[in-house]
């Protein structure tokens, strides 16, 4: 019985897993700030558009930089985007600016006597929002979560790992794929290993300096079941994206 | 000498002025303490009305009750005129949106979050050139503040800028039957330029409202204790016949 298997993106690192990743399959996708992993991240989207569903849910970046940084390596830009940092910028991020200038200035006193945004408006729930947002997609999908680190700072870290085991759970039964980034070596130990214990593959991204350049480094760190697919590759960025060099 | 001349701030309240000389000395912050249900909401609104139907424009700031349901208590007065409210005679303001539109939703406030308070109630006052202001309860708001040395300082500070501004202020401060002397935090009452305190007492089978004037800088004063009676046409004060009675607070 052969694995029913789906592609990352990046054909070396295809082979070296078994010949692509199996569906149902969460991975995690760590590394240091300016690693790559945002890119890494849209090659991947872009690979599934031809089989899949892509969604990818961004906290930091704006719907046209994507879009546009995919356009530039001619990666398929047919992905649904849904982005929490607009929305957390709307929702909470602007109020704040508000109050801040408020707090300097002192409200306006037309202003005193309109109703403010109340506090309920303020706990809207994002990770609910993600979670709900995938249980309602139509599998075979690929899901993309730019990144656990918004989550990790603004919820509890329990409920952060616990919303994880139901996307994940959720990818396995609908036997489609899903992408986490992470940063490195940020969080305890108790939530590092929460969350790679629940995801069945681990890639990190490291940069070790040399001279005049960085040597950059793919790990291949956690395949479930196959401790002997893990090893160490060389990468570069070239202008078709992420590849992996011997 | 100063202090005959002083320019007095008629509360309108019937036997108040007579027994503070005239009226409360322009400017003041009196502390309006007592229990739940010695009429302390009551008086400092009859205070504002007055004030209002006199063409000083008055603002009763509440930190506990909507100002809507305020109005509904104070239609029963005859002295009361909902156009007062419509024509901003009287400004009702609901601290509670406020606390939303500055960020002060917590339960605990550090010394900045006081300030941005502070300059908040003052800018209202100044902009809007209020003369009389009533804030109900100071308590509720102390109950924010971590310390006595920030509950010394709110006070003082809003003290000291709505003198300047000619307002006459009511703290409204709400007593535990329990508490000793007269505020929650003992703080406040050594604070306020004058304190009026209500209470209760039982008189043969009867609980009867009090009221006592305990000081008030700027002016002599009765420090009788009188008996309140809350009516439809205001708050009336009678001296009181001490004869079987007995205090309770």
């Amino acid at each position: 019985m052969s694995l029913k298997t789906t592609t990352i993106g990046i054909e070396m690192l295809d082979k070296a897993l078994m010949n692509g990743v199996p569906r149902g399959y969460t991975i995690l996708l760590s590394g240091t700030p300016g690693s790559g992993k945002e890119l890494f991240a849209k090659q991947f989207a872009s690979a599934g558009v031809e089989s899949e569903n892509v969604v990818y849910f961004t906290t930091t970046e704006r719907d046209e930089d994507i879009v546009a940084t995919m356009k530039s390596f001619n990666w398929n830009t047919d992905i649904k985007i849904v982005n929490i940092g607009t929305e957390y910028y709307k929702k909470v991020l602007e109020k704040e600016l508000l109050i801040s200038r408020y707090r300097e200035e002192g409200i306006p006193i037309n202003e005193i006597f309109m109703p403010g945004k109340k506090k309920k408006e303020k706990e809207l729930n994002f990770l609910t929002e993600v979670t709900y947002e995938i249980s309602k997609l139509q599998p075979p999908f690929r899901i993309i979560i730019d990144s656990l680190d918004f989550f990790l700072n603004q919820y509890e870290r329990s409920k952060v790992i616990s919303a994880l085991r139901t996307i994940k759970a959720h990818t396995q039964y609908s036997e489609s794929v899903a992408l986490i980034t992470m940063l490195t070596n940020v969080y305890d130990t108790a939530t590092q290993s929460g969350i790679e214990e629940i995801v069945d593959v681990i890639l990190e991204l490291e940069m070790l300096r040399t001279t005049s350049s960085f040597d950059k480094y793919l790990i291949v760190k956690k395949v479930r079941n196959h401790p002997e697919k893990t090893g160490i590759f060389k990468y570069e960025v070239n202008n078709k994206g992420f590849v992996l060099v011997k | 000498m100063a202090s005959q001349t002083r320019e007095r701030c008629m509360t309108g309240i019937e036997g108040l002025d007579y027994i503070l000389n005239g009226g409360i000395p322009r400017g003041n912050t009196v502390l309006i303490t007592g229990s739940c249900g010695t009429g302390k909401t009551t008086l400092s609104l009859e205070f504002l009305v007055h004030g209002a139907l006199w063409g000083e424009r008055s603002m009763y700031i509440s930190v506990t009750e909507a100002p809507e349901k305020l109005v509904e208590n104070m239609i029963i007065y005859e002295f009361f005129d909902r156009k007062l409210i419509t024509e901003k005679k009287m400004i009702l303001v609901d601290l509670q949106e406020i606390y939303v539109k500055l960020g002060l939703e917590k339960l605990e406030f550090t010394l900045e979050d006081v300030n941005v308070l502070v300059s908040q109630i003052v800018k209202m006052v100044k902009e809007l050139d209020v003369k009389r202001l009533v804030i109900d309860s100071i308590t509720s708001i102390c109950y924010r503040l971590t310390s006595k040395e920030q509950i010394r300082e709110f006070i003082l500070h809003l003290g000291k800028e709505l003198s300047d501004l000619g307002c006459t202020t009511f703290l409204v401060s709400e007593l535990l039957p329990s508490a000793q002397g007269y505020s929650q935090y003992g703080v406040e009452e050594a604070i306020a330029d004058g304190i009026i305190l209500l209470g209760n007492m039982e008189r043969r089978g009867d609980l009867l409202r009090t009221l006592q004037v305990i000081k008030m800088r700027g002016t002599t004063h009765s420090r009788a204790k009188y008996v309140l009676d809350l009516t439809s046409i205001g708050v009336l004060l009678a001296p009181l016949l001490k004869g079987g009675s007995v205090e309770v607070r």
